[in-house]
């Protein structure tokens, strides 16, 4: 006999389905010993256990409860309705997180550095008045122009389809405006699109500057004469 | 499902189901009250049912999580253990009658995965297959599970002769 027998023979003698005969076959081969005997009387006494309960007590206790039977398909309808909720949860929550994704993207927008027209010039020879200005260095120095503050704005904008008579008068359009962008210059947060504007502006800025700076040069003269003892 | 099908397809499981019951809860009343419960759910569902192919592992799956769901929310395990060892203290002399129920408490003792498998495959007369299925285990793993509870219940018989036998 082969061991995988011994072992049907094992569990037939613990199901309580073991004759004699098994019985003997498995005593002879040292596989049954008292603790085997003592836990299948375990497991028989075990089968015996009843609950003292019968048919008609559940259907009293059905009808004490008012247990209703569930509408058929119900099942199906929750496990459709808690997928729906799934889904519309995932849903809110992917259309959240792209608006906070957007808002984020806005603020951290790159700083857009403005070109400057190569024509006009912005050396302090062309600004300050050369014959007061006694420092050569001042005049050689270049004058250092920063990029205006970008403001953010978010801006709802709503497209339209552009009409036939329209399309080459808005291509243009938006030509020019590209072009615009580029030469623009802001003062004190003014934008001037006009060039002979935007260099008058300049150039009286800076003589005020050079006016200022040689009043001070000035004042300081002074301080050579201090002799200290 | 009409009253008379529901008696003969899953009411008549009752008993297996108490025994389960019992095994996993430790406590007549507690189990008592799983079968009840179990039986109004299915009776509930009873429509739907007919379309469930193995009723009767459905209605001890049903019964195997209702009594998981006792025991997580009242810690039944740790106070019924408690109960138990103060009913039944080890230096109890061991004769041949009550040697029955000192096995019946240590298989109370196993996991609760082990006592199940022994529950349904020594008790019940479940096939691996059967149990595998029940409790979502693969056959290999429910034949291992029995093979140590089986072991680990042996052991504590010679451990506690052993102990009678110094005794005496």
């Amino acid at each position: 006999m082969k061991g995988e027998n011994y072992d049907e023979l094992m569990d037939k003698f613990y199901a309580g389905k073991a004759n004699a005969e098994d019985i003997s076959i498995l005593k002879g081969k040292g596989l049954l010993d008292d603790p085997d005997i003592f836990y299948a009387e375990a497991l028989q006494s075990e089968r015996e256990q009843k609950m003292d309960w019968d048919f008609e007590d559940l259907m009293d206790e059905i009808t004490a409860r008012k247990v209703v039977p569930l509408p058929r398909g119900s099942a199906g309808m929750k496990r459709m309705m808690a997928a729906a909720a799934v889904v519309a949860t995932i849903l809110l929550a992917c259309i959240f997180w792209l608006r906070h994704d957007n808002r984020k993207q806005i603020a951290l927008a790159p700083e857009i550095n403005k070109k400057v027209d190569p024509a006009v010039d912005l050396s302090t020879k062309a600004a300050l008045p050369v014959d007061k200005v006694k420092d050569s260095a001042l005049l050689a120095e270049d004058i250092k122009t920063h990029p205006p503050a970008i403001k953010i704005y978010t801006v709802k904008t709503r497209k339209y389809p552009p009409s036939k008579s329209s399309k080459g008068a808005s291509k243009d359009q938006e030509e020019t405006t590209a072009k615009d962008d580029d030469l623009m210059v802001m003062v004190n947060g003014k934008r001037i699109t006009d060039k002979a504007d935007a260099l008058a502006i300049t150039k009286e800025s800076l003589s005020m500057v050079s006016r200022d700076f040689t009043n001070m040069v000035d004042q300081l003269k002074p301080i050579g004469q201090i002799k200290i003892k | 499902m009409e009253a008379a099908q529901f008696k003969a397809e899953v009411f008549c499981w009752k008993d297996l189901l108490y025994r389960l019951a019992l095994r996993l809860l430790n406590n007549t009343s507690e189990a008592e009250d799983a079968v009840q419960h179990t039986l109004m759910n299915m009776w509930q569902k009873k429509d739907e049912l007919n379309k469930i192919e193995n009723v009767k592992s459905f209605v001890i799956k049903a019964l195997k999580n209702d009594c998981l769901n006792r025991l997580k929310k009242a810690k039944t395990i740790e106070r019924h253990q408690g109960q138990f060892s103060k009913m039944h203290p080890l230096s109890t002399e061991v004769s041949n009658g009550n040697m029955v129920a000192i096995i019946k408490d240590e298989i109370n003792k196993l996991p609760e995965k082990q006592r199940l498998i022994i529950q349904l495959y020594d008790v019940e007369g479940f096939d691996t297959k059967e149990i595998a299925g029940i409790m979502d285990m693969d056959e290999g793993a429910v034949r291992t599970n029995l093979s140590r509870a089986r072991q680990k219940v042996k052991m504590q018989i010679i451990k506690l002769r052993e102990y009678e036998g110094r005794k005496l």
